[in-house]
Order: structure tokens, then sequence, then C-alpha cells
């Protein structure tokens, strides 16, 4: 067992890691998970996140945004990895949402990778 | 890897689609406000029980009725939330849509992206894997690499190893 938020004690060389709706609830140590990944030299990551940051303003994202703060939910995940030493390689919307969540898909590397596929 | 362009997406996408009656997403908006009226904050020891669906499946006697994936992925959604048909946002307009339907888009659209992402001979691994549905739909679409799931939930793990 380990903790994504402290110093990951194994080794992914060159592994592709997923989620699914786990950023979300590491509102506070998402820059430590990023920073971990990272430290584990990857290949790319995967994320299937609500990315609030892209929805268009509208009524229904005025009450997502309510609905993350209520919950105490990350909002930020796309302006956390720019802020890391990262690729953002890919992003595409889930075609259907649920009615409180604005999910995404996200493909990134940690920064000088090259990714041959 | 690449994938089938027909994908299960499309098909089920390309039938009828039922507006969501108003009334519905009024109902939303005041659960929303529900929510803030106890505003939380996020803890560890408040995560790690908030999202233990393995206990969730274990609570409502139902880790023995897990034999197949399809167990794994509905399951839990249609004894938890006892749903049928629910509101769902589809390119900005509300629909009312079968629970199943909506879990089966959005698995074959996280799968298309993983299987175009990598290569046969890759390494997967899961951060929060849960009963491993999302591993075992990659292995079930013929990814032959190797996949790893990590968990905190031990009966989300349990359900896995069945």
């Amino acid at each position: 067992m380990f903790d994504i938020t402290q110093k990951i004690p194994y080794t992914f060389t060159d592994s592709t890691i997923f989620t699914v709706g786990v950023t979300e609830q590491l509102k506070y140590d998402i820059g430590k998970m990023i920073d971990n990944l990272i430290a584990i030299n990857l290949k790319q990551v995967i994320h299937e996140e609500d990315v609030h940051e892209l929805s268009k303003f509208s009524i229904r994202k005025v009450f997502l945004m309510l609905y993350a703060y209520a919950l105490d939910y990350n909002t930020k995940l796309i302006k956390t990895l720019k802020k890391h030493d990262l690729d953002i390689l890919e992003i595409e919307m889930i075609t259907i949402q649920p009615p409180v969540q604005h999910s995404g898909l996200i493909r990134w590397t940690p920064h000088k990778k090259v990714i041959s596929n | 890897m690449s994938q089938k362009d027909d994908s299960l997406s499309s098909k089920i996408l390309s039938e009828p689609i039922i507006p969501l009656p108003k009334s519905y997403i009024i109902k939303y908006y005041l659960y929303v406000c529900k929510l803030l009226v106890n505003k939380r904050k996020r803890s560890k020891i408040q995560i790690s029980k908030e999202y233990d669906y393995g206990s969730y499946l274990k609570g409502l006697d139902l880790i023995n009725e897990v034999k197949t994936i399809d167990d794994m992925r509905y399951l839990m959604y249609d004894r938890y939330y006892n749903s049928q048909k629910t509101g769902y946002v589809l390119n900005g307009k509300w629909c009312l849509l079968d629970q199943r339907k909506f879990i089966d888009i959005s698995e074959d659209q996280l799968q298309h992206f993983i299987l175009k992402s990598v290569k046969e001979s890759d390494t997967i691994l899961e951060l929060g894997c849960g009963n491993g549905k999302h591993l075992f739909e990659l292995r079930n679409r013929g990814f032959k690499g190797t996949l790893h799931g990590f968990e905190l939930s031990k009966n989300a793990v349990e359900t896995a190893k069945k």
C-alpha cells in the first residue's frame, strides 16, 4: 500500500498510469500527486476527471461549481497540470455527462518524453 | 492499439434521445443547494471512507453476487442508486437516459482513449482501481500487456480477486 500524495516507493518506468474520479478528491494534494508521478519516470498519464475549467458559462456551470464547492472538490486540474513540468498531449470531453459532473479525458507526459505511437 | 470506428457509444447515441422534463432539472439544482447548507472540507480519512464502494457492496451483501464483469459494472448502481432512467447532459442538452447506457458509453469512451494511446506490450496501472472493472474490460478488449491496479478498499480488492 502506498500514498500517492507521498513519495511513491515503486518504479513504474515507461508505464501508462490512469485514474478515474481520483483527482477531484485530492483538492489539496493534487500538485504533490503530479510531482510524485513525474518522479517515477512513467511514460504517460491518463485521467478521466472533472474539468470544470473547460465548461462554457451557463446556469449549469454555476451549479457545477457550487456542487464542487459544497463537496470541496478540486476544480482546477488543467490549471494545476499546466504549472508542472509536463506536456498535455490530448484532451477529449466525455460525450454524455451526469448533471453535476463535467468530465474529460486528459493525457499527459512528463516533459521532454517522446511518445512513439 | 487501434479500435473499430463503429463504437458502442455511436450505436447507443444513434438511438432517439428523450428530453429531460424541467422538473428534473430543478430537482438537481435543489439537490446542489441542499449540499451547500452542509458544506464540508476534504480530509484523507473522509475520502477513504466516502469512496469505499467495496464496502457499499459488502454492506448491501452483494459481493457474493458479483460473478461477471457486467455485475462489477452495474450491480452497485442498480441496487444502491435503484434508478432506471435518469438525467444526463448530451452536447449541452438535458436528456433522459437509462443509467446502464450512460455507464456503457463512458466506459467505451475511456477504453477507446486508453487503447489508442498505448502499445500492446505496454504496462498499464490504475490508481484507485476499485473492483478492477476498467482493467478487466481492457483485457476483454484485447489488451495483452501487463495490468496492475492499486486500491485502498480491502473489500473492493476482495471483489476484484474473485
